[in-house]
């Protein structure tokens, strides 16, 4: 019977799981030296050492590193799965992520306070909190708060 | 290289300012608040505070994140002994006797103990920093690109090897921060690269928007998913009389104790990688085994607070050897301080003391005046720090992601810094899922920007000839012991899941 994890790697047994993200990491890197890099580099033409050379080097790593934690996964005996992420871990995080990248985007569209409501709103439902008064003080005060210290303390312009 | 007096008194002057003494103070203050606030640490408040620092004076910039480092090393302490909840993780020892102090009503007492002791440590630290940082760089300045390139491969084995369960994850951890350094523009003749066409990418991912994201808004989404933003334990009672005071003959009787673990977390700290938890850890266990009534321990007895405590603050000012020496991070607030110099123009490493020497000792100058500050504000605050405790994540989380958000826009990267953040947020949150170290990867993301620039010059140095690598000894040596540090680890770590695995299957 598996135990209950938070960890998203307890979804996998600890040998796939190197394997899997071992060859993924390979992947990358090869992507990365044979695609990306050539496309995404302006070559310099009197440089000693070409553009490239360090971006390769790296991925280089990577594929190494990728491939030598898959071989491990790959000799490894068949371990015990231990423990699975409760779907409502992966349901929150999901969503958390989805919230992040929307509210990073939304900022500067609507602006600092309207989007940092929105954020604050969003982060203490996340929270399971439920007194409403204190989500709706913390949602209206944190966002000005922040803005008041950027936008008249400091003097740094916000969204 | 011998620093001249004169640059020494001058580095010392330029540092002792109003304005670099409030700063460090400051820092101090916040570093303590941050410390003193389960589910917050150091690093992340450095992360947070960096982009302030870029409208400030080199010193004052480093006095204030040194001031955060130091002060969140004494912060972590409150919540350990007033609610057996540690403020960061390398607090968890100082739970052990701190709480059952606490619970006997000797709370005052701990409270004391931990912070003289953290004092005490980190100025023991410090001290050994001052003395050993010139020599150091003259040894490191004696090796060319070569060989500097080979230390920060072997400085990325160590952490593979000591930080995580498995040494290969952390290579590839570690791999990404290097591939995501190389983003922005290749040195020689300054073209772009992995910029994708955006301009902002053109001087590097900025370090604010990988620092806040993985570090801060990772751990922040990984506490909301995981559903532990409420795990606090009870407010001990308080104490009264000459329980709540620590005496000066009680402070002298634990003074072997807290020598010891000053040293075994000066030493610690010096290598990279090795956290003040295991520092803290291996200083407890120490103090246990020398004393003469080791059944006290575990039980409420000052002698394992001040041991724990003294190990775990002792790591903070060594941690900064190999950074002002060789050009090393020792750990994440480290790799911050480093980003922080680079954003300010200087390169850390081993000419750093000689063609900065002034500022050198200015930053050495501020370590010893955040010492006393953490005396100070230590002394004066520790009930308000044991109030703070208390404040709920509701309050916290949602203003530190305002916070990362408006960091990421003012420190220059707009909307696409913001887009950053929720993008590194969220590769911080997978990356701790999948039980890759965020330390690895971060500091591989700051190491990645200046290990380029050796690493060029390697290779034109040896004609990109692996063979012609024997004629630089010192160079292969670092290199094999990297590698062999590596596979040790690994074939350990082997052997012990096996045996484990016999075990649990023997059970069933």
């Amino acid at each position: 019977m598996w135990g209950d994890t938070t960890s998203l790697d307890g979804l996998l047994m600890k040998r796939t799981s190197n394997i899997l993200t071992g060859l993924l990491a390979a992947a990358l890197g090869g992507v990365l030296i044979f695609w990306v890099t050539p496309a995404q580099t302006v070559p310099a033409i009197f440089a000693t050492v070409p553009s490239g050379f360090y971006p390769n080097f790296t991925s280089g790593m990577l594929i190494l590193s990728g491939l030598a934690l898959a071989i491990s996964g790959l000799v490894a005996k068949q371990d015990e799965l231990t423990g699975r992420p409760a779907s409502h871990t992966v349901i929150r995080f999901s969503v958390s992520f989805i919230l992040l990248v929307t509210a990073m985007f939304a900022a500067p569209i609507v602006g600092f306070v309207p989007a940092g409501v929105g954020i604050c709103l969003i982060t203490l439902l996340l929270m399971r909190e439920n007194r409403w008064a204190l989500i709706a003080v913390i949602s209206i005060a944190a966002p000005l708060l922040v803005w008041a210290v950027f936008e008249i303390l400091l003097g740094r312009p916000l969204p | 290289m011998p620093v001249a007096l004169d640059v020494i008194f001058a580095g010392i002057v330029d540092a002792i300012t109003f304005w670099n003494i409030l700063l460090v103070a400051a820092g101090v203050t916040l570093g303590i608040l941050v410390g003193a606030i389960p589910g917050l640490n150091g690093p992340m408040a450095i992360a947070i505070a960096v982009p302030a620092t870029f409208y400030l004076e080199p010193i004052g910039a480093v006095g204030f994140l040194i001031g955060i480092m130091k002060g969140s090393t004494v912060g972590g302490a409150v919540p350990a002994i007033l609610m057996n909840t540690p403020g960061t993780p390398d607090a968890m020892i100082t739970t052990l006797d701190g709480y059952p102090l606490a619970q006997k009503g000797q709370s005052g007492k701990a409270l004391q103990m931990a912070h003289l002791s953290s004092v005490t440590g980190d100025t023991f630290s410090d001290i050994v920093l001052f003395v050993a940082a010139a020599p150091l760089s003259i040894l490191a300045m004696m090796m060319g690109p070569v060989e500097q390139s080979a230390i920060i491969f072997f400085s990325i084995c160590v952490l593979a090897a000591l930080v995580g369960d498995n040494p290969l994850r952390g290579l590839v951890a570690a791999s990404f921060g290097f591939v995501l350094a190389s983003v922005g523009q290749a040195p020689e003749e300054a073209t772009p690269r992995l910029t994708f066409g955006f301009p902002e990418l053109e001087d590097g991912i900025p370090l604010v928007a990988v620092g806040m994201g993985v570090l801060v808004l990772g751990e922040i989404a990984r506490a909301i998913a995981e559903g532990r933003v409420s795990a606090r334990g009870s407010m001990a009672p308080p104490s009264v009389g000459v329980d709540a005071r620590l005496s000066f003959a009680e402070y002298m009787s634990v003074k072997k104790t807290m020598f010891r673990s000053a040293l075994i977390g000066t030493l610690i700290g010096a290598v990279p990688g090795i956290g003040s938890a295991l520092a803290a850890t291996i200083g407890y266990s120490a103090a246990r085994r020398a004393s003469k009534t080791p059944e006290k321990f575990g039980k409420g007895t000052i002698e394992g607070v001040a041991a724990t405590e003294a190990a775990n603050s002792a790591v903070s000012g060594a941690n900064l050897i190999p950074l002002l020496t060789l050009g090393v991070p020792g750990n994440v607030a480290a790799a911050f301080l480093m980003g922080a110099l680079i954003i300010h123009g200087i390169i850390p490493g081993p000419t750093l003391i000689r063609d900065e020497g002034q500022l050198v000792f200015s930053i050495f100058t501020c370590m010893a005046i955040a010492n006393l500050c953490n005396l100070i504000i230590g002394r004066l605050g520790l009930n308000l720090f044991g109030m703070v405790a208390k404040i709920s994540a509701i309050y916290i989380f949602p203003t530190v992601i305002l916070l990362c958000m408006a960091g990421a826009w003012v420190s220059g990267g707009g909307p696409v810094g913001l887009v950053l953040l929720g993008v590194f947020g969220a590769f911080g949150y997978l990356l701790r899922a999948l039980n890759f170290s965020v330390v690895i990867f971060i500091i591989a993301f700051v190491l990645g920007r200046i290990w380029e620039f050796p690493l060029t010059q390697a290779m034109i140095l040896t004609r990109s000839d692996p063979v012609r690598l024997l004629n630089y000894p010192v160079a292969v040596g670092f290199i094999l012991t990297g590698l062999s540090l590596i596979v040790f680890v690994v074939i350990r770590t082997r052997i012990e899941n096996n045996k484990m695995n016999k075990t649990q299957r023997a059970k069933k």
